[in-house]
């Protein structure tokens, strides 16, 4: 008869998860600067949801730039930690990056040699240090979310590689779901990855009935959680595709001319390089679903990321993504068994050019990935004009960095939506005085197609009195629809 | 002249104990049907005094329950994934018996009714049994009155070791009463108990006995693996395939890692024949009596273990066979949960807090859930079509997070695992049919509610499950009813 099973930890692994926290809780310590503005926007929008305000449902399920897994993850934090006065954003980001190097020091103690232990460190040493941390490794940014799931998702790729055992792959197809709830670039990655997956497994099972059912099992998670970003915005939204109308506004506008810029060539060519890396190694090494994997993510992350620049939108985790992989690409490299002498070299050798590459690269950019912060008009500025004409009156904003520019709990003077509806604020407008902001129309914080708030700055409403004009196309409406029976033009109408 | 054990009739004059342990006689002891109409009370005036402040603390309760269920079932899928505890044995350890010298006697138990359709499949079946035949005792247990299964039976000239058992017409009519009576007389080492038209593997009853002496002596049970041998014929086989595979392949696998009380499945149960009498055999008054007895062995101090071996069943394909057989099933979980809490806090004693846990949930919360489901889905329905305002009040922050976690995750998970199980059981190409799960627990919910019926106008009322021995049969059949 089997032990039984031990509902708790044994001490060994008590002790290695009590040293993984300490490593979080040294990361948390040392983490390098602030946070990033997509980390800010997501504690914005947690805070929203604790509050109970709608643009924070609105915003948690109405935006691929940010996604539903970084706001739920801080909003189950962010209430106890308030009460430790402790930062959930660098707690998140501490506990995630913990959890990727404990994942690649695993992958190293299971396939690599001995000798080989500190590999990881160094290799994050030299991305933070020398190449002056261009994947944001000291910054608390959501897309650190996005590379825990990635990394547990391919290491349980590699470990179904190595046993073949179910449990692997039903672990890895979770991760794979969760990884559809970090945002565009997420999803594209793991749509593609799904394919190479399914690629590899077919290849290494080889007879159709072992492989019988394991494209559901490895697809189920995905399909759901695709499918569950369209129901949250059914159910909140009432449309159930608006999460996509902001891209799909932006693209009729797209900047092609970045794909010319210098910068962008240069970690396109990077990234090239990388894929031949993996290239060679999946052809000649015994990591072949490793590699093949991480094909995936040096073809699409570059793209997605230039893609995302264009279309002006923020590239949800591409950066730490982008960075995981790197490290994952040395890892398994460094554990690979070449089939030739040849292949081996060559493949170390592209694998040196890539390092040295990346020494010419990343130091000359300053942080390619981390999203320019608009300009906006400071918040008491606003109210201190308001208050001297019309002190009860509230500002209506529409967009989610909008909303989360201007945080506003009680929603005294700021009140938000993602979705506008001009009958909607037409009939708030008879109960109360309201106004209106319009950022400048140049696709940083609305498309610049969008029929409503575009039109709005260009030509403005019937509705509308430009109160005040801001440096930089800011545009202040006052509704002046008065209230029913108070106006004085009412014996007119 | 053999010993004559009485495993049948009332010997102790006592309604509820009418063998010396707690049976079926009655739905309810009088302190269950007291604290019942007590509670239906409460319920009422509470209803008068603040209807809105009930509802929200009941649907918090359920909402509760849901999470624990989920997150249970989550635990026993996550273990029997990491650890695959089924016992296994090579063909070089089945070669020979376990002490070297001879394979132990077993008897083989056959009860049937109107079965004659099958017989002549589940003999040959039988006598491919890789078993010394000298050591087997196979009893076909016959109802008097069952003149199809006797003639079929007569025709097909049967030699030893098989031999007819003629179960007298009493009260009440149920397979558990004909088990006992089957095997009241005769000695064996092992008995195992397959239903009419199962095909167990040949080698399966070597299996049980290496698993047997392979445990330690508190190991008095052995369950096999049950799975369908005609997935394919409809939606309902498919569907019903990936809820055994999810039972039989993950759920059990986990408890019995947990070793925790495992409710039996109907047949390819094999016992310790002595043990087996010991505890009084099955409960004659309960239609699910495997269920019953698990649960009694276990509180009797005797472990069950699963061992990697499976019998092929005729998986039902009609829908009101169907939804009979499931209203069997709930009806007998109802019906064994009331009778193990009988003697609440000793039961509680006696399992220790963690196994009563897993006892509430796994035994009550199985047939609970299947009851309250239809509520939460027509409420789901109504909320996602008409949005009503006042649902909203019964579903404060934390219910409401509860809640969204069952809705999304929770009914995920019972699907997928689903399709895991249909994996991990050989039949990955029905694995897919676990998104259409849904629809299937809507038929399991309809059963539910109809054993759950059916409990309080016919508690004993057996619901026999009809088998077929070709698909083409099966509208034979119904044409004949016709």
């Amino acid at each position: 008869m089997p032990a039984k099973v031990k509902l708790f930890f044994s001490r060994r692994q008590m002790l290695e998860a009590a040293f993984w926290l300490l490593v979080a809780l040294l990361l948390y310590l040392f983490m390098l600067s602030a946070d990033s503005l997509a980390m800010r926007r997501h504690l914005a929008i947690a805070e929203a949801l604790l509050s109970g305000q709608l643009w924070g449902r609105q915003a948690l399920v109405g935006s691929l730039e940010y996604a539903p897994l970084p706001s739920l993850l801080l909003l189950v934090f962010a209430a106890p930690l308030q009460l430790l006065n402790l930062s959930a954003s660098k707690l998140l980001c501490a506990l995630a990056q913990a959890y990727c190097l404990n994942r690649m020091f695993k992958l190293q103690r299971l396939f690599g040699k001995s000798w080989q232990t500190p590999l990881p460190l160094l290799l994050i040493a030299l991305l933070l240090f020398c190449w002056k941390d261009p994947f944001l490794f000291g910054t608390a940014d959501p897309g650190w979310i996005s590379a825990a799931v990635y990394a547990g998702f391919f290491y349980h790729m590699c470990l179904w590689q190595h046993d073949q055992e179910l449990r692997h792959l039903v672990a890895g197809a979770l991760f794979l779901g969760l990884l559809c709830l970090c945002g565009a670039s997420a999803i594209l990655l793991a749509a593609l990855s799904y394919v190479i997956a399914l690629a590899e497994i077919r290849k290494k099972l080889g007879e159709p009935e072992k492989f019988a059912g394991l494209p559901t099992v490895l697809g189920m998670p995905l399909l759901y959680c695709f499918a569950l970003l369209f129901i949250w915005n059914w159910l909140i939204m009432n449309d159930p595709l608006f999460l996509l109308r902001d891209f799909w506004l932006r693209a009729g506008s797209m900047n092609l001319a970045l794909f010319k810029q210098g910068a962008m060539s240069q970690l396109l060519f990077f990234y090239l390089l990388g894929l031949l890396v993996l290239l060679i190694a999946a052809q000649f090494s015994d990591q072949s679903m490793g590699t093949r994997l991480l094909q995936a993510a040096f073809l699409l992350l570059p793209l997605c990321f230039m893609a995302c620049r264009a279309l002006q939108v923020h590239p949800a985790g591409v950066a730490t993504l982008s960075g995981m992989a790197l490290l994952l690409l040395f890892l398994v490299f460094s554990y690979s068994n070449f089939n030739t002498r040849i292949s081996e070299n060559l493949a170390w050798c592209a694998a040196l050019a890539l390092m040295f590459c990346g020494f010419c690269v990343f130091p000359n950019l300053t942080k390619p990935f981390q999203d320019p912060e608009p300009a906006s008009v400071p918040a008491e500025l606003l109210c201190q004009y308001i208050d001297r004409f019309w002190p009860d009156s509230r500002i209506m904003l529409y967009g989610l960095p909008l909303a989360s520019t201007y945080p506003d709990r009680p929603e005294k003077r700021f009140l938000a939506r993602l979705d506008f509806h001009e009958q909607m604020l037409h009939e708030q407008a008879k109960d109360e005085q309201m106004h209106l902001l319009i950022p400048p129309n140049n696709g940083e914080l609305y498309p610049k197609k969008h029929p409503v708030l575009a039109d709005i700055h260009r030509r403005g409403r019937d509705w509308l009195l430009l109160e005040k004009q801001y440096p930089g196309g800011w545009q202040l409406w006052r509704c002046v629809t008065a209230p029913s029976g108070e106006s004085k033009l009412d014996h007119l109408r | 002249m053999q010993k004559k054990y009485k495993l049948s009739g009332n010997l102790t004059g006592d309604i509820l104990n009418p063998r010396g342990f707690p049976q079926a006689t009655l739905v309810l002891c009088p302190w269950q049907r007291r604290a019942l109409l007590g509670f239906i009370a409460l319920l009422l005036l509470w209803a008068l005094l603040n209807w809105r402040q009930e509802l929200l603390l009941i649907n918090l309760a359920l909402t509760v329950f849901y999470l624990l269920a989920m997150l249970h079932r989550l635990f026993l899928i996550g273990l029997s994934l990491r650890y695959s505890p089924e016992m296994k044995f090579s063909a070089e350890q089945l070669a020979r018996p376990p002490n070297g010298k001879e394979w132990p006697s077993y008897m083989v138990i056959l009860p049937m009714y109107k079965e004659g359709a099958v017989l002549p499949e589940l003999i040959d079946s039988l006598s491919k049994l890789d078993y010394p035949k000298d050591k087997l005792d196979i009893r076909l247990l016959i109802e008097e009155d069952d003149e199809e299964t006797r003639s079929v039976a007569d025709q097909l000239n049967l030699k030893a070791p098989f031999q007819q058992v003629i179960i007298p017409k009493s009260e009440p009519r149920t397979k558990p009463k004909a088990c006992n009576i089957g095997i009241e007389w005769g000695e064996a080492d092992y008995l195992v108990i397959y239903d009419a038209e199962d095909k167990p593997e040949a080698d399966q009853l070597k299996k049980a006995v290496w698993a047997f002496a392979e445990s330690p002596e508190e190991v008095a049970c052995v369950q096999c693996k049950l799975s369908y041998y005609n997935p394919d014929w409809n939606f309902l086989t498919r569907c019903f395939m990936a809820e055994y595979a999810n039972w039989f392949g993950l759920c059990l696998p986990g408890l019995d890692l947990l070793q925790a009380p495992i409710p039996l499945g109907g047949t390819s149960n094999h016992f310790k024949l002595p043990i087996l009498r010991q505890v009084g055999a099955w409960d004659e008054y309960n239609v699910t009596e495997d269920c019953d007895l698990g649960l009694r062995l276990f509180v009797a101090g005797w472990r069950t273990r699963i061992v990697d071996s499976t019998t092929w069943e005729q998986a039902c394909h009609v829908l009101p066979y169907w939804i009979a057989q499931r209203s069997r099933w709930v009806k007998g979980y109802i019906q064994t949960y009331l009778v193990q809490t009988r003697d609440f806090f000793g039961m509680h004693r006696k399992l220790g807090l963690w196994n009563s846990f897993q006892f509430h949930l796994f035994v009550g919360g199985n047939f609970f859930s299947q009851l309250i489901n239809p509520l939460y889905w027509i409420l789901t329905l109504g909320w996602l079509i008409f949005k009503p305002d006042f649902v909203s009040q019964f579903f404060p922050l934390p219910i409401f997070i509860m809640g969204s976690i069952c809705l999304f995750v929770g009914n995920f998970i019972f699907a997928y695992t689903a399709g895991i199980a249909c994996v991990r059981r050989g039949v990955g190409r029905l694995a897919y049919y676990a998104a259409l799960m849904p629809f299937y627990w809507i038929l399991m919910s309809f059963g539910a509610w109809k054993g759950f019926l059916q409990l309080i106008t016919k508690p004993h009322h057996w619901e026999k499950t009809k088998h077929f021995a070709n698909p083409e049969s099966v509208f034979e059949h119904l044409e004949a009813k016709e």
